[in-house]
């Protein structure tokens, strides 16, 4: 996985834990951790790259792995280490294109948090170079009809499932229980928001009612995915998945605020939405339906706003003094002006399936 | 009396040092950080240009929303309105008090304030929109 800019190597006592659980795992007595180091991004989960020699086992030989826990100040809202490495397996037994997980340890006495470790995958996963490499442009449509696919097969997995029983219980109403949950967080944040409150009472008295609830990755967007030599080479960042309503994951990936600038780009900045439909489509065998897609991209918008409110109130309550959460806490009325032009836009649309 | 240049007469002329003598002697990959600031002392700049219009206006819309006398009584000074009335206003649309026929006007009021903040923190952003 790519690191981005620069990597933070990590203490003794990490490295000791680890290597007992290791061992213990792989069934192999002597292994030696060649590498440790901190990778870039992710402000909820800490990643590593670990690269490991194993003397024995069925793991003999080099690997080169990912370790992910909860970073020193894990914040809630997402799910823990071992509900993510559960949904990750359910991911890889469904053949979709995820790092293959490979053990997991909720014991947070071994190296002070829980975690699990993956194997490495190649590729780039910064969403700014990703909608600007101009080697990319010629596989821009098929690798997003490649993403449509992918999140087809995700969809495809229903509640109840025996492995993801650490999950929540999947929503009666995945619109509703959405709204509630932003409420929520607004009601933890300091400021009222007029403008947040009228998008969540518009998609309220709007909300259809789901056809479906399924395994959805809830965070499924540029950035959270690897290109390696024009193809997509990973599905990252499971932290978010929950039982919901598939087209909240659709609207997600095609939402304004994931394009990274390139705004005619309308498929995460990558390419055109047709292509991604198309492969959606191709896969789950369904049409998706216009319309619901504007109301769940509403609710991207709000989530997104949401997202950018608590990080600018991450800097402005004391607890991490940053320039860029500042700023991000300034880019809410950007969201804001979307979701009212977005309203705006499907105004007299009717949602005859409407609650 | 203060002495000139005012905070946004400085804010402007420290921006425009950052940007024209200082950035390029950082190297690549520490340029987003001098952006970032650059960016950040244009908004307090506009902000400090703005003053108190912006505010004094939103106050007037929602004294034609709720009353002049209901945003009288809910603070001492117009900061201490604002943050009352704003909270009235928050609670008002999520229990579904303007669903009804005063929905435009209200879409109306709340989409004026989002501008006014909008010309102050990205006013680029405003005008793609067509909105200026």
């Amino acid at each position: 996985m790519n690191g981005g800019n620069g990597s933070v190597p990590v203490g003794e006592e990490l490295s000791h834990g680890l290597g007992e659980f290791l061992s213990e795992v792989s069934d192999c007595e002597t292994l030696e951790i060649i590498a440790l180091e901190r990778l870039s991004g992710g402000a909820v989960q800490e990643n590593y790259a670990l690269d490991v020699h194993f003397s024995s086992g069925a793991m003999a030989g080099r690997h080169e792995l990912v370790l992910r826990a909860d970073a020193p100040s894990a914040v809630a809202a997402s799910r823990s280490r071992a509900d993510e490495f559960a949904v990750l397996k359910v991911a890889w037994e469904a053949g979709l294109k995820v790092p293959e997980p490979l053990w997991v340890c909720a014991d947070d006495s071994l190296i002070g948090r829980a975690f699990y470790v993956m194997r490495r995958l190649p590729g780039d996963a910064s969403g700014h170079r990703l909608v600007r490499d101009p080697s990319l442009d010629a596989v821009r449509e098929s690798l997003v009809e490649r993403l449509g696919e992918e999140l087809a097969r995700l969809h495809t997995i229903e509640p109840p499932h025996p492995e993801l029983e650490g999950l929540p219980q999947p929503p009666l109403s995945p619109a509703h229980a959405r709204i509630q949950e932003y409420r929520g967080y607004l009601d933890k944040l300091p400021e009222p928001q007029p403008a947040l409150e009228w998008g969540l009472r518009w998609l309220e008295r709007k909300a259809p009612v789901s056809d479906e609830v399924v395994l959805c990755h809830c965070d499924y967007r540029t950035g959270n995915y690897l290109v390696e030599q024009g193809e997509l080479s990973g599905i990252l960042d499971w932290e978010f998945a929950s039982w919901s309503d598939p087209l909240e994951d659709i609207a997600w990936f095609c939402a304004r605020c994931w394009r990274f600038g390139q705004w005619h780009q309308e498929a995460g900045g990558m390419g055109s939405r047709e292509a991604f439909y198309r492969g959606y489509e191709r896969i789950s065998g369904k049409s998706i339906t216009k319309k619901f897609i504007s109301y769940w991209e509403v609710m991207a918008t709000v989530r997104w706003a949401i997202i950018a409110l608590q990080q600018g109130h991450r800097h402005t309550s004391g607890d991490e003094n940053s320039l860029e959460l500042a700023l991000t806490g300034r880019m809410v009325p950007e969201m804001e002006l979307d979701i009212l032009m977005q309203i705006e836009a499907v105004k007299g649309e009717v949602f005859e399936r409407a609650q | 009396m203060r002495n000139s240049p005012d905070a946004a007469g400085l804010l402007h002329v420290a921006r425009e040092t950052l940007l024209n003598e200082l950035l390029e002697l950082l190297p690549e990959e520490r340029r987003y950080a001098m952006r970032m600031a650059a960016n950040a002392l244009a908004i307090a700049a506009r902000e400090a240009e703005t003053g108190e219009a912006d505010l004094v206006k939103e106050l007037r819309l929602l004294s034609e929303l709720y009353g002049e006398n209901v945003v009288q009584a809910a603070g001492a000074n117009l900061h201490e309105r604002i943050a009352k009335m704003n909270k009235r206003f928050a609670k008002d649309i999520r229990d579904g008090i303007f669903d009804g026929a005063c929905a435009q006007g209200v879409q109306a009021l709340i989409m004026d304030q989002v501008r006014a903040r909008l010309r102050i923190s990205n006013p680029s952003y405003l005008r793609a929109a067509g909105l200026d």
